[in-house]
């Protein structure tokens, strides 16, 4: 087994957040398509939510990547905690009004109230379960003046949906929550995550089995899959270097390999 | 870098941790078929013994069974129905001298009725009441042919025992010789003793037939083939009345 293309096949599996990454599966694609249809509607905020690794982040690199050809659309990935702070770059992504001084809530809505503009500029916060409540109430009142339009991600919590009640309840227009995948969905992920790269016999390697082996340690869920084949092909790496490949089966993916890749990983403890 | 053989071991701890559980319930479940087989290959002994002396005692209860009914019904029906024959002309041969007799007929000695004799019963419902019992009072010496020492030593122990199988084949004997007067009078005697005997009865009937007494003897095996459902007395009875027994 050539060590080049297991290094590849690796990298494949990185942990990044790349919408030339995206893998459309089908039930995903009806998720995206109403979210689509949902910012076209007067709405004030697009509530996504799901546990961690259910590919909330890629959903809103997605949609950003698709609209920013058409429309102002803005996104933050990783939260902006100081307020001012995060005031100031809103005013200067958006309303392309800098400032040098710290900006206060005050003032950035008089910004906003002088802005006009065809287009309702789309904010994308990720990660919105980190912001303080503070901030939160602030946002929301910025999207009570209808010239910003807010779509935040939200780990699903017994609390966070708490909070999402509290502060969005009369607001939140829309609620998508994203889901792990199941069996043939995460094969479908992983072979077409593998063909993508061009990658098809190491693609035709996971058989039933391995996928189900896979899915008992990861659950579908899309980052810890990620993590465990990254896992994988790096113990195929292993084998290859020390010569030892001839203990492993390379014409499929043994259970044996994706269980001493959960050990390895931290799956399995 | 990867240490294979390191996570190799920690890949083989985990497969025996994780397959612990099933290892150890094949191995319970081994041992409690193991254990199973052992005590049912054991019990077959048992069973066989128990078996084997099951039907030996269900047998013995049934010929027990057997026995009784045979006692109780006959007795039942034939303690109505026992042998008390008297027939005045028994008592006349008897007692008659001996030149009324055939020289060549053998001289019957006419022995005392033994005591038991005197117990016979008439039966409430069913009684031949012509019959009576024999009584004999005088002893006839009379000479005896070689052939019948032996019923006289038979005789010796019947008055010893009182066995009725004795006097039974004391009847039958002298029935064979054409004593048919003793073989009746013996024929009483054992039916007298026990009257579940149906060798008695028929002994007596032909008797009885012998001794020119057909319609008593056809009354005597009616009444007891009432009671009993004797074969032997229906054919008997067929016989007689067919003229085929005379």
């Amino acid at each position: 087994m050539d060590i080049e293309i297991l290094e590849n096949s690796k990298n494949i599996f990185l942990d990044t957040v790349d919408a030339k990454d995206y893998i459309q599966i089908e039930r995903i694609s009806v998720i995206y398509k109403s979210l689509l249809e949902s910012i076209k509607k007067p709405l004030k905020m697009v509530l996504l939510y799901g546990r961690p690794g259910t590919g909330k982040s890629m959903f809103l690199t997605k949609l950003y990547h698709d609209l920013a050809p058409n429309q102002p659309i803005f996104i933050y990935k990783t939260p902006i905690f100081e307020e001012n702070e995060f005031f100031k770059t809103i005013a200067n992504d958006i309303f392309l009004k800098s400032s040098v001084t710290e900006l206060n809530f005050t003032q950035l809505i008089n910004i906003i109230d002088d802005y006009t503009s065809e287009f309702i500029p789309l904010v994308l916060l990720d990660e919105a379960q980190l912001y303080s409540d503070s901030l939160m109430e602030k946002i929301r009142l910025l999207s009570d003046t209808r010239k910003l339009k807010f779509v935040i991600t939200l780990h699903k919590t017994k609390e966070e949906d708490l909070i999402a009640k509290e502060h969005f309840k009369t607001r939140i227009w829309e609620s998508i929550e994203l889901d792990s995948a199941n069996i043939s969905e995460l094969k479908i992920y992983i072979q077409k995550k593998l063909m993508k790269e061009n990658c098809f016999d190491i693609a035709n390697m996971f058989n039933e089995k391995s996928i189900k082996a896979i899915y008992k340690f990861t659950n579908g869920n899309y980052r810890d899959t990620n993590k465990l084949l990254y896992t994988l092909f790096d113990i195929y790496i292993a084998y290859s270097k020390n010569q030892k490949i001839y203990k492993i089966k390379t014409d499929y993916i043994s259970t044996k390999l994706v269980e001493m890749a959960a050990i390895y990983s931290g799956i399995i403890k | 870098m990867i240490n294979i053989d390191e996570l190799e071991k920690k890949w083989l701890y985990y497969k025996i941790k994780s397959l612990l559980p099933f290892i150890l319930v094949i191995f319970f479940l081994l041992i409690f078929i193991i254990f199973l087989s052992y005590f049912f290959t054991k019990t077959p002994e048992n069973t066989i013994t128990t078996l084997n002396t099951i039907p030996l005692t269900k047998e013995k209860e049934k010929e027990k069974i057997v026995r009784t009914k045979e006692v109780n019904e006959i007795p039942k029906n034939i303690e109505k129905l026992i042998i008390s024959p008297s027939l005045h002309f028994i008592e006349k041969i008897k007692y008659s001298s001996p030149k009324n007799r055939n020289s060549t007929q053998n001289s019957i000695k006419i022995r005392k009725p033994l005591n038991t004799q005197n117990k016979i019963m008439t039966p409430k419902k069913v009684s031949i009441k012509d019959i009576e019992p024999i009584k004999e009072k005088k002893s006839i010496l009379i000479n005896r042919q070689n052939t019948k020492n032996d019923i006289n030593e038979v005789i010796k122990r019947f008055n010893t025992n009182n066995n009725p199988a004795l006097s039974l084949f004391i009847a039958k004997k002298y029935y064979e010789l054409g004593e048919y007067r003793d073989s009746y009078n013996y024929a009483l005697i054992t039916n007298g003793l026990n009257n579940n005997i149906e060798g008695s009865w028929i002994i007596f009937a032909k008797s009885l037939i012998k001794l020119n007494k057909k319609e008593k003897s056809i009354k005597v095996l009616r009444r007891y083939i009432k009671y009993s459902k004797s074969n032997k007395a229906t054919l008997l009875l067929e016989k007689i009345i067919s003229g085929k027994f005379n």
